[in-house]
């Protein structure tokens, strides 16, 4: 049963006390919530997920609530609880929405300690499967959303799960984040995609979230085998340019963008070793969306032995 | 004489053929640094279980009283001995 087959009033009642329980790939999710706007943007964006059979454990019980006090009414503020506890400060209540989706992330990249966890987005294509690891602004999550309105898979955008032995990436294909301008773009793209309520104001700017597609969703526990890994960095104005990177300096800036790399210590460095001898490892400096459209395929193609 | 030796969990890798670069991984610190490959031939050479010394050391690496580039190859492999100490990749043997 998903999401959607329930209706959005059921939707509402159950976020009350109950929760609504999701499964998003390998973790299972209980979101209670005191903000109507949340379930109305959960029902939204993640109406094609499974709900959690009743005979299965939760992995996290989260909860988005407005606080007890005044806050309560002035200046509304938002709270963000892991069983119970708050490990953030509050955001405006308008965040709400939003302040899930960074505490998703968070309890995932807090508990994910049985694989490599890094800060990347990663895709897959045809057998070809990138990782796209970067730092916060380098649009990352805005290269993301244009190759997976182009055919890609998407398997996460925010955080790439990696097996300790096998190297296998577990997909969590999560909506995307968009920021500022990149909100429009993507939108003109594909005037069918499905988006968060836009919230402005944010730590980050303004934000919407954009719903992975029913592939992504569909073929979300179908793991794959990674084959290249590029560093996005937009520029605007830049002229395109995809330039293959000394694999020394990819591990450095790969582990720089790991949750969980010092943690695993010498597994973490054996993981990463063979991560980075498997992977062709590349720079990518783009300004165009059909730019990078163009690149990607080519290094698809290249990744499953087509390519010049 | 120094002597050394590597402790346990200390890591290198070398990721491509004919590269310059190398990988190594601190068993002390947890830290993970970019080095010379030339690394990789010397924490060939260091035991962790027993010392080495840095005569040994430099004779393992070819470093002898034949060689013609003796002073210029000692240089070099001290300060690449000297790095890894500083980094915590080996340590010197009480």
């Amino acid at each position: 049963m998903k999401l959607k087959d329930l209706t959005l009033s059921d939707a509402h009642q159950l976020s009350v006390h109950e929760g609504i329980k999701l499964i998003i790939g390998p973790f299972n999710f209980s979101v209670t919530t005191s903000f109507a706007e949340v379930v109305d943007n959960l029902y939204r964006l993640y109406g094609h997920f499974d709900i959690v059979p009743s005979n299965q454990i939760i992995d996290f019980e989260v909860s988005v609530r407005r606080p007890n006090n005044i806050r309560r009414w002035f200046k509304p503020q938002a709270f963000f609880y892991l069983d119970g506890k708050s490990p953030f400060l509050p955001l405006p209540a308008a965040q709400a929405f939003p302040l899930l989706e960074w505490g998703m992330n968070w309890c995932i990249a807090q508990h994910t300690q049985e694989q490599l966890t890094i800060h990347a987005a990663v895709l897959e294509k045809n057998g070809a499967t990138v990782i796209l690891p970067a730092a916060s602004g380098s649009g990352k999550s805005t290269l993301t959303a244009i190759l997976a309105l182009q055919g890609w898979r998407l398997l996460s955008d925010e955080m790439t799960l990696v097996d300790l032995e096998s190297l296998a990436i577990t997909p969590i294909a999560r909506p995307i984040s968009l920021k500022n301008d990149s909100i429009r773009v993507i939108k003109s793209l594909n005037q069918t995609a499905v988006f968060s309520d836009i919230v402005k104001d944010t730590n980050k700017g303004t934000i919407a979230h954009l719903k992975p597609d029913n592939h992504a969703i569909h073929e979300i526990n179908r793991k794959v085998s990674p084959t290249t890994i590029v560093f996005p960095k937009y520029e605007a104005k830049a002229q395109t340019s995809l330039t293959k990177i000394d694999k020394g300096q990819a591990f450095m800036r790969t582990i720089e963008q790991c949750f969980n790399y010092s943690l695993l210590a010498e597994d973490g460095f054996e993981c990463m070793e063979k991560l980075i001898k498997t992977c062709n490892c590349y720079e990518f400096i783009y300004s165009s969306t059909a730019d990078a459209i163009e690149n990607f395929d080519m290094i698809a193609k290249q990744a499953i032995g087509l390519g010049k | 004489m120094r002597s050394f030796l590597k402790p346990l969990g200390t890591r290198v890798a070398s990721l491509e053929n004919n590269n310059e670069n190398a990988v190594v991984f601190s068993g002390v610190t947890g830290q993970t640094h970019l080095v010379d490959s030339a690394v990789i031939d010397i924490l060939a050479v260091i035991p962790n279980n027993t010392s080495i010394s840095e005569k040994a050391i430099l004779e393992a690496c070819g470093v002898d009283d034949n060689n013609e580039q003796k002073t210029l190859l000692t240089h070099y492999i001290t300060d690449i001995i000297n790095n890894l100490l500083a980094h915590e990749i080996i340590s010197c043997a009480e």
